[in-house]
């Protein structure tokens, strides 16, 4: 690839968003709506373009050059053995799924933005946010230089906090937006330590060097190691990934354009995209892998049971987010990098499809999101019950919908991978995750759409305008679509679907992946019987789920109750992590500060230096009491003076 | 024509503040202009100097400087005027240049009594802090840092709300306790190192004895002379920093102070401290900076840790911002003792971003009071609605004060906390709680204002004047574009940094005794 073509090109694609964002935080408000609109979208849209331009230029590019590393400008330069950073950009077949996911689903849910916020004030301030959010993206995948890389990933989490935010005067926004951040930052901090271990070890921090010289590492060593469980603790903040997880839920009080472009298509997927752009080092790194790839699928379970108990419509859509990245947190624990890559670009689209379709819904009852006040809204928005039920087919993984491949692919993978009974063990957890997502996916479905209105704002409610209506559309249609195409070209030409395009496209960076084969080959009889159980185990949750729900019953969440008590009261709390987390970190942080303050600052910092003055006061009081002013006082002491002067004189001379 | 450009940097805020008494006391107008002039012309020099020190050449010897003046003194006691340039200076001499030009445009003309003092004063004051940042002679800086207290003394006991008596009085005896015990040390210094002289350059690389003093008769064997030199200056400037447990002197006078004041008291006075550190500490007592590294790197560390928790516990506006200031301190101190390259260029970087940041937080603050009238956290909230010129600065500001990535802090920060890694990885890591805890303090401070639903005392307000927005626009511009584009302050910074770290870990002689090798095989085949 041409390095030159590539530097102007991604400058481009960072500035149209970055140069949107500006005029509207600048310019917007004094800008009549329509203009602000315009500028907020075709920003993303000319970015998207460029994103084409690129995709074009690695697909053309010879298999031997799919990569091209370009130098912007030197960031700083410590000298020798001092810190050097370059602003360099990569673009490779990874980054350019990426910004492809960033700018085409971003694009959309800017456009479905100007429908949903057409009635709010502050319509500039969020396009400009939302705009900085996809060039802060766009930083993060395409940066060659970790320290770059870190700054687009606190981007990123600066956007997010804008944006849950956005409505500053409800508290609760505000205090999900500080949540978020701080969480982040924790993340941050961890890739920072991981920055420091790498540049002491390899002394660049340039990611292409950083693979250079991965070789230097030793394998299993307890350096690669430590450094893959930081890059990997970024990864869950970013992520929202056990232990660092519950931001993600309160998120939710963003906008809801916001969750489905931050919180389930792109943001939380970077921590994805960071564990499969450092594949070289975890390849080397097995007990973080196994780390990774625990978490991932106990985060997976977890979340899928918290969606079921969950009455807020974008709470359960967060919680099944969650389940899902844990789902491909899994995946590139285990290796299987293009497989999580592939589910990240189903995800990106099925999962801002139902958000957005969810918003529809949230819209047109007036800002309602309780699930238990819905019911038969598919009387009155046939169009959107349409799509949302292709959102959960794919989610579902219901065969042919996008959803399908990409998790039966990676179920398939970790079945063919691992040592000993582990794969056994990890897809039976995967059949578990297949049944718990049936069942939350068609749950929410029924209870929305489903049985009787238990509202009279149901019957109020209409159908969203084709603003909103659009952008749902040409996703339904992509969900649905991509998979029934791929499931074609699977049955029709006995190709290998993973293998095909996908992962083709993706192998020249997954080169040094050192864990078997990259996908399935859904030719082969244990993949296909692993896939036909996967796809029984969905179709049982959702069938479940649906004798359940389609009936209405006052409370969704009563079903539950005849389980054993404990689980139902774990999943409606969430585990008891927001609790958890107050008691241990959060409660004796405030704690330990109101000490310092009330008794450790007066008490010892102020009080040794009040001692010394008092002290000095005392001695001066002290001598003071000798200044009588009375002769026959002085003349005692002149007398003292002189007896310990002479008897000093006759001990020092006798020595 | 050779300009003495140093001695005129110098001179041209002291030569003002004598032509303000002769303009009367009712020209206020005059008095202003002649303030913001000579600050703006010593500003506008200042940044010439700066801007062409990559086209000059570092003078000869272990610590080359970029602009040199000398002139004999006191020659009967080796005292000499010895101004010089560096990297590490020439950025804070511009930090200086640049806050007492926004404190003198910040002066309210009709708001402040006794206008032309508060400027002559002002103006005296910058001479002083330039005289420190350029002195290279020990006696001509102890001249300047105690010279400082005068003008300083009679500004913060003249101006300021009703505590500044108090807090003035335990400033100054804080102060120049630790003043006085430098001076023991500067004397010690000059009389044990043989060479009758005060000049930096002739003390270098540690001349005082290393075995460690003797009690008699006790026998305890203490510190060597060379580092109770260094403890002597050490208390001077870890008070002047301040490093915790040194630091109640702050709080209470950043309260008690005037915004004008505070924006060069804690844009740069407080730097000076480290300044000293890297300049004298270093260069002067390698073996005992090196001895107790581990000592000051773990008070830094502490100050990170200690300001952070009580800025999170705080309710006060202004002690606030004073807490996290000596946070962040912690981090440029923890910079400077991990003696590695990344730490000091860290510290030094960190010293201007951090003069930007206490300056506009200050003022922000200053303006939140000014309008609501009050400091009180709890009784402030949802200014943002009221004031979106404030929050976009407020923003910027407070981001760039939490340690974004993208924004100027980060850079010094991420340097700093490298170097610490270097020296001891669990300095950094506790380094990083700071970070969180700094995280936490000021989307406190920020989200406190800014969001929620307005309260009685923030209805109603009005946004921020033109003149505050002007103030406020090129620091907050700044901290964007030094976060983006962090490498001049790097670069200028870089060789003079590299030869202090040289000289504190003892290569001195390498440095400084690189005789070309003659090599008596000259004639071998």
């Amino acid at each position: 690839m041409n390095t030159t073509t590539v530097a102007v090109c991604g400058s481009l694609l960072m500035l149209f968003p970055l140069a949107g964002a500006l005029v509207n935080a600048l310019a917007g408000p004094r800008l009549p709506r329509n203009a602000v609109n315009l500028v907020g979208t075709v920003s993303i849209f000319a970015a998207f373009v460029v994103a084409c331009v690129m995709l074009t230029l690695v697909v053309g590019a010879p298999a031997s050059a799919k990569a091209a590393t370009v130098s912007l400008w030197q960031w700083i330069n410590l000298g020798h053995g001092g810190l050097s950073v370059g602003v360099d950009l990569t673009l490779d077949p990874l980054s350019a799924v990426m910004i492809m996911v960033i700018t085409g689903v971003g694009f959309l849910i800017h456009v479905y933005s100007v429908g949903y916020m057409a009635e709010d004030r502050g319509i500039a301030r969020f396009f400009s946010y939302m705009n900085f959010f996809i060039f802060s993206m766009l930083v993060l995948v395409l940066a060659a230089d970790l320290v770059i890389l870190i700054i687009g990933w606190a981007l990123v989490a600066l956007s997010s906090y804008l944006l849950i935010g956005f409505w500053y005067e409800r508290p609760s926004a505000v205090i999900a937006a500080r949540k978020a951040f701080i969480t982040q930052v924790i993340g941050d901090v961890a890739l920072v330590i991981a920055a420091f271990l790498i540049v002491l070890k390899v002394g660049t921090l340039s990611i292409p060097g950083i693979f250079a010289s991965a070789g230097s590492f030793p394998s299993s060593g307890l350096l690669v190691t430590g450094i893959c469980s930081l890059l990997a603790i970024g990864a869950f903040a970013k992520s929202a990934q056990f232990p660092l997880h519950t931001w993600l839920p309160d998120a939710m009080e963003g906008p809801t354009p916001v969750s489905a472009l931050i919180h389930a298509a792109t943001m939380v997927t970077a921590g994805v995209y960071l564990i499969a752009r450092f594949h070289p080092l975890f390849d080397r790194a097995p007990v973080a892998q196994g780390m990774v790839a625990c978490v991932g699928i106990g985060t997976a379970v977890m979340a899928g049971i918290i969606a079921l108990s969950q009455v807020d419509i974008k709470r359960v859509i967060a919680y099944s987010t969650m389940s899902q990245i844990g789902l491909m947190i899994f995946a590139v624990g285990i290796g299987a990098y293009s497989a999580a890559m592939y589910h990240l670009a189903a995800h990106a689209v099925f999962k801002a499809l139902l958000f957005m379709a969810a918003g529809n819904v949230i819209h047109a009852l007036h800002d309602e999101q309780d699930i238990r006040l819905m019911g038969g809204l598919a009387a009155r928005m046939r169009r959107t019950e349409v799509c949302f039920l292709s959102g959960t087919f794919a989610l579902a993984g219901i065969p042919f919908f996008a959803g399908f491949f990409s998790k039966e692919g990676l179920l398939g993978f970790g079945l063919t991978n691992g040592p000993g009974a582990v794969p056994w063990i990890l897809y039976i957890v995967g059949l578990v995750i297949n049944v718990l997502t049936g069942l939350y996916a068609f749950r929410l479905w029924a209870t929305v759409f489903r049985g009787e209105a238990q509202t009279a704002r149901v019957y109020a409610a209409h159908e969203a305008p084709p603003m909103m209506l659009g952008p749902v559309t040409i996703l339904a249609v992509l969900s649905a679509g991509l998979g029934i195409v791929l499931g074609i070209w699977a049955l029709f030409l006995h190709a290998n679907v993973l293998g095909g395009v996908f992962t083709s496209f993706l192998a020249p960076v997954f080169t040094t992946a050192t864990s078997g084969p990259i996908a399935v080959d859904l030719g082969t009889w244990p993949a296909v019987l692993a896939g036909t159980i996967g796809t029984l185990a969905s179709l049982a949750g959702a069938g479940f789920a649906a004798r359940m729900w389609l009936q209405r019953r006052p409370d969704p969440s009563a079903v539950l109750e005849r389980l054993p008590r404990a689980l139902p009261q774990l999943s409606y709390n969430k585990f008891y992590f927001d609790e958890i987390y107050d008691a241990l970190l959060v409660r004796p942080t405030i704690a330990l500060a109101r000490t310092t303050r009330k008794v450790i600052e007066p008490r010892a910092m102020d009080g040794w230096v009040r001692a010394i003055a008092d002290a000095c006061s005392e001695l001066g009081g002290w001598a003071r009491d000798y200044q009588t002013g009375l002769i026959r006082d002085y003349a005692s002491y002149m007398i003292l003076a002189a007896g310990i002067f002479v008897v000093a004189t006759i001990v020092l001379v006798s020595r | 024509m050779n300009v003495p450009w140093l001695t005129v940097v110098l001179a041209v805020p002291l030569g003002a503040s004598l032509l303000l008494q002769v303009v009367p006391r009712s020209a206020t107008g005059a008095i202003k202009a002649l303030t913001v002039g000579a600050t703006l012309l010593t500003a506008v020099i200042v940044a010439v100097l700066v801007a062409a020190m990559s086209g000059t050449h570092l003078s000869p010897g272990p610590l080359g400087f970029h602009y040199e003046e000398q002139h004999s003194w006191i020659p009967a006691i080796g005292a000499s005027y010895h101004l010089g340039l560096d990297g590490i200076s020439a950025w804070i001499l511009a930090l200086n240049a640049a806050v007492f030009l926004l404190g003198a445009v910040l002066i309210s003309r009709r708001g402040t009594d006794r206008l032309k003092l508060f400027c002559g004063l002002l103006l005296l004051t910058e001479t002083m802090t330039a005289g420190v940042l350029l002195s290279l002679d020990l006696l001509l800086f102890y001249l300047f840092w105690e010279g400082m207290l005068i003008p300083l003394y009679f500004i913060l006991a003249n101006y300021g709300n009703e505590n500044r008596g108090r807090a003035t009085v335990k400033f100054m005896i804080y102060t120049v306790a630790g003043s006085l015990l430098m001076l023991v040390s500067i004397i010690a210094l000059q009389y044990a190192s043989g060479r009758g002289s005060f000049d930096i350059t002739a003390l270098l690389g540690g001349q005082m004895s290393r075995t460690p003093v003797v009690i008699p008769w006790v026998n305890i064997s203490t510190f060597s002379p060379e580092q109770w030199a260094f403890l002597g200056f050490a208390a001077a400037f870890a008070i002047k920093i301040p490093m915790v447990p040194f630091h109640t002197w702050l709080p209470d006078l950043y309260v008690s102070a005037p915004v004008p004041v505070l924006v060069f008291f804690a844009g740069l006075v407080s730097k000076l401290g480290a300044y000293g550190f890297i300049r004298f500490g270093l260069t002067l007592f390698p073996d005992a900076v090196n001895t107790f590294k581990w000592l000051f790197a773990a008070l830094a560390v502490l100050s990170i840790i200690y300001g952070a928790l009580m800025a999170l516990s705080e309710t006060d506006l202004k002690r606030i911002v004073a807490y996290s200031s000596i946070s962040h301190l912690g981090f440029i101190a923890l910079g400077i003792f991990t003696l590695t390259t990344n730490g000091v260029n860290g510290a030094v970087i960190q010293i201007v971003n951090h003069g930007i940041i206490i300056t506009a937080l200050f003022i922000i603050v200053g303006v939140v009071e000014q309008r609501t009238g009050t400091r009180d956290i709890r009784e402030l909230a949802g200014l943002e609605k009221r004031m979106p010129w404030l929050y976009a600065f407020f923003l910027v500001a407070t981001l760039a004060g939490l340690g974004m990535p993208g924004m100027n802090s980060f850079v010094g920060e991420f340097s700093i906390m490298l170097g610490a890694f270097q020296l001891y990885p669990v300095y950094a890591v506790l380094a990083g709680v700071g970070v969180v805890l700094a995280c936490w303090y000021m989307l406190r401070l920020h989200q406190g204002l800014m969001h929620d639903p307005p309260q009685p005392r923030t209805e109603g307000v009005r946004d921020i004047s033109v003149r505050q927005g002007l103030v406020l626009l090129p620091l907050t511009a700044l901290m964007v574009l030094l976060g983006v584009f962090p490498r001049p302050i790097g670069d200028v910074a870089r060789p003079s940094v590299q030869q202090s770290v040289a000289v504190a870990n003892g290569s001195l002689v390498a440095t400084a005794v690189t005789i070309p090798a003659v090599t008596s095989q000259a004639g071998a085949p």
